[in-house]
């Protein structure tokens, strides 16, 4: 277990968010499904992707981090620290304090994120307002701002817009132009892209990656695809039924050692190699297991 | 096995007239997966539905097997072609067993319908013939996949509209169904038409890629074309640069 | 049993039966655990068992006239006491229960198969088939229904029969519209694709995969429905235009008691609280079916 260890903390001193088995069940019976596992990572300046198929908890596990889980949830950890701060012992006032401002969320479909009733400057300006109490004309020169910061071109015309107006692309856009409006540390980013098209996609990341590395913001990148999160972020997490299984750099996940990891890369049909036949994985129920928690 | 020509579909008048597709041209052989691909809105999804005979304002000509296909089909005429659709939550209807969701289209062509002959349809894809007995709400999305398989072959269809199959599964789901629809493509001689928007699926099955954007075939390629980069239009070599993804450049 | 199955041997039958009950059974799970539904479905479980047997519990015949004892108070030997003239009125009350009880059942089986047919036809066929049915919808919602109602009796002539079918005309139309909405979003799924692409006939499509998924709302709604109508019968009794005066009805007992109500209360409160109490009851009921049938919760 030496290679998890080092990359557990291969964001060095200057870590985000620390976390150390963090466990989430629904339910309290000794039959409650346990959503997550033991789950210990550290989050630097930087963009970890965490990677799973559907059920895995990886969701789950972004929610946690907010508590933004239904009551029903138990979320138990020796240890979630954001900054100096204990997410564990927080308040509900405090998470309210912390979300949205120092760690914001981008949710999978700007749909359903965007208010239909309001314009986009508006909305935008309503989290302008909230965190850096500007307003009139202050307030409409930093929505201006944050939309060009999002390279969104023609602003002022944006500015008017409703959100059935504008593509799911640029909603996605908006939807980062307002959670930059709070400085945030950490962005948490639940599948961003899945329902956008691939053109539209790549434009998207190399913006967020741009975003990103210059204001020092670490990223928890959610996804279920595998080279996408390959190819984006600095660092992977892959989580199967609740776990991490496996913890690497994201330019090493060819050399990945578990053999879920393995599994996973192999059956993906590739634009590299023609295959005759996809390798189908055999599933060792041994994976599900608890693994030795992290120190 | 599958011939079109001239395809168009129109939708209003005047001022309204919108026109997801036109001039449409490919043909398919036989026993062929013809990939198609494109982005939201291209009209991959209407031309499928046009095939599919759920449009009837095209104009044009589509032939299968042979056999020019009426804009309103009736009765047999609606056998020879079938279709699996995306979602695998509404793929099935949520109050009819999967036992009756076999048994619904062969009673629509009047085809004998037996326990046998059901059992046998969900064996060819894979699963237990005791899911007869299930709804859809106990199965999982790759198990409801392979059932919404099962209800397109169960009326020995020629060809098979796939639109987007395994986009809304995990990816090792996804690796059996599309083994599975090689396989059955193999045993069948089935022809199909893929519908994907990822490029990598697409040169897994196909022989042939059809790149569509704004109701229009761009160009046709291979799959080594794709796998090669050898394309000609700027927004198939966009769109195959996005698909490789190399974002951090 | 709407949609049969498999049509091979009786063990095939026999299992569609099971499941039937299972689903039933699964369905009983949920509503029992509902307080105010248990409770609606108690006091109309007894007010369906009291108008059966109103016969037999009755202590008078609802009928028969005393002039000597008109405007009793209650006292132990009439226990809500008698009208104006001299007639038992908790007996009238417990035939009057069969009247109401009448006019819900025959409106709900007359509405709910109208308004689903027009609806689903509306919302399945779309085009002017839509557009007529729609509008014929309209003109009828634009009317109070009690207006509505007032009209065909006057039309039709006063009677319990021609009432039920005054308060059926008013009352398909919501269950029409609710039957078009479900339609629309149904139509557009994927299964209703598929069974098209097989050749299933519009028939087929709207009895073996529309229907079954229109019902639990339908369900609802009629129950919901059912409080209005009974309101809207007792208003109709009210006016004289229901039950005509010696038949004992709930909404024609309020109106002859109205004369006398300031000094002999009992006489219009009993049947009062009656029906508000069935109404009342009726609605708990739909509610509570509204959450059993939940098909997220199934």
């Amino acid at each position: 277990m030496t290679s998890r260890s080092q990359t557990l903390s291969a964001a060095g001193q200057d870590s985000l968010l620390r976390i150390r088995n963090l466990s989430v069940r629904f339910g309290t019976s000794p039959e409650a499904t346990r959503a997550l596992r033991n789950v210990s990572f550290d989050l630097g300046r930087e963009k970890l992707g965490i990677v799973g198929e559907s059920g895995s908890g990886k969701s789950t596990l972004g929610r946690a981090i907010l508590k933004l889980l239904p009551p029903i949830a138990q979320i138990s950890a020796d240890r979630m620290q954001f900054d100096d701060m204990d997410l564990v012992n927080a308040s509900e006032r405090n998470m309210l304090a912390i979300r949205g401002s120092r760690i914001s969320m981008i949710m999978q479909d700007p749909k359903y994120a965007l208010d239909p009733t309001m314009r986009i400057g508006d909305q935008v300006g309503e989290a302008v307002a909230l965190h850096l109490k500007l307003r009139g004309r202050e307030k409409r020169r930093k929505v201006l701002e944050l939309l060009e910061s999002v390279e969104i071109r023609g602003v002022e015309r944006v500015y008017d817009l409703y959100p059935h107006q504008v593509s799911g692309g640029m909603g996605q856009r908006i939807m980062i132009a307002s959670t930059l409006a709070a400085n945030p540390k950490v962005i948490i980013a639940d599948e961003p892209t899945s329902a956008l098209d691939v053109t539209v996609r790549r434009k998207l990341l190399i913006l967020l990656d741009k975003l990103v590395s210059a204001q020092g913001i670490g990223l928890i990148f959610i996804t279920h695809d595998l080279n996408l999160a390959q190819d984006f972020c600095d660092r992977l997490l892959i989580m199967y039924s609740g776990q991490v299984v496996e913890s690497l750099k994201a330019a090493e996940l060819r050399q990945a050692r578990h053999p879920y990891t393995q599994g996973l890369l192999a059956s993906l049909p590739r634009l590299d190699l023609d295959l005759p036949r996809l390798p189908v994985m055999m599933r060792d129920p041994a994976w599900a297991k608890d693994m030795e928690t992290a120190r | 096995m599958i011939e079109i020509r001239d395809l168009e579909l129109t939708f209003g008048t005047g001022r309204h007239l919108v026109r997801p597709l036109s001039d449409l041209a490919f043909s398919v052989g036989k026993g062929e997966t013809y990939g198609i691909v494109g982005e939201s809105g291209c009209g991959k999804s209407s031309l499928l539905r046009c095939i599919g005979g759920m449009e009837k304002g095209w104009t044009g000509a589509i032939e299968i097997a042979g056999q020019p296909v009426p804009r309103i089909r009736r009765g047999s005429e609606c056998r020879v072609v079938q279709m699996v659709f995306q979602d695998p939550y509404g793929t099935l209807h949520p109050r009819h067993t999967i036992g009756m969701a076999l048994s619904e289209p062969l009673r629509a062509q009047g085809m004998e319908r037996s326990t046998s002959r059901i059992a046998d349809a969900l064996r060819a894809v894979g699963l237990n013939p005791a899911f007869a007995e299930r709804y859809p709400h106990q199965l999982s999305g790759g198990q409801r996949q392979r059932v919404a398989i099962a209800r397109a072959l169960i009326l020995k269809p020629d060809v098979v509209l796939l639109d987007e199959p395994t986009s809304a599964l995990d990816v090792s789901v996804q690796a059996e169904i599309l083994n599975l629809l090689a396989d059955l493509r193999e045993q069948l001689g089935l022809t199909y038409i893929l519908v994907s928007h990822d490029l990598a699926v697409v040169a897994h099955m196909c022989g042939r890629i059809a790149v569509m954007q704004s109701g229009k075939v761009l160009e046709e390629l291979s799959a080594s074309d794709l796998r090669h980069g050898r394309a000609t239009a700027e927004y198939t070599i966009e769109l195959i640069e996005s698909s490789q993804l190399k974002t951090a450049a | 049993m709407l949609h049969g199955v498999v049509e091979n041997a009786g063990a095939k039958a026999a299992d569609a039966e099971s499941r039937q009950v299972s689903r039933l059974l699964s369905f009983w799970r949920i509503f029992r655990t509902d307080f105010s539904g248990m409770l609606g479905l108690a006091a109309v479980g007894i007010l369906i068992v009291l108008a059966l047997l109103a016969p037999v519990i009755a202590p008078y015949d609802p009928y028969l006239q005393s002039l000597q004892s008109t405007l009793l108070p209650p006292s132990a030997r009439h226990l809500a006491g008698t009208d104006e003239l001299g007639r038992d009125v908790l007996s009238r009350m417990l035939y009057g229960a069969r009247t109401t009880l009448l006019v819900v059942v025959s409106v709900s089986v007359l509405v709910a198969p109208i308004g689903l047919l027009i609806g689903i036809c509306a919302g399945y066929f779309g085009g002017w088939i839509d557009r007529t049915l729609m509008r014929v919808v309209d003109i009828f919602l634009a009317l109070p229904s009690l207006v509505l109602a007032l009209g065909f009796v006057a039309a039709l002539g006063a009677g319990t029969e021609n009432a039920v079918l005054a308060i059926a005309l008013t009352a398909w139309p919501p269950i029409a519209r609710l039957a078009r909405a479900e339609t629309l979003t149904i139509r557009s799924s994927d299964y209703i694709a598929a069974a098209r692409m097989y050749g299933a006939s519009s028939f087929r499509i709207i009895t073996a995969h529309v229907v079954p998924l229109c019902m639990p709302s339908i369900i609802v709604r009629v129950t919901l429905s059912m409080a209005s109508v009974i309101l809207t019968a007792a208003g109709l009794g009210f006016l004289g235009l229901g039950a005509q005066p010696p038949s004992a009805e709930w909404g024609t007992m309020i109106s002859t008691g109205r004369k006398v109500m300031i000094d002999h209360w009992w006489v219009a409160a009993f049947p009062g609280i009656a029906i508000l109490v069935t109404s009342l009851s009726f609605n708990l009921i739909g509610d509570a079916l509204r959450d059993a049938l939940d098909p997220r919760k199934a």
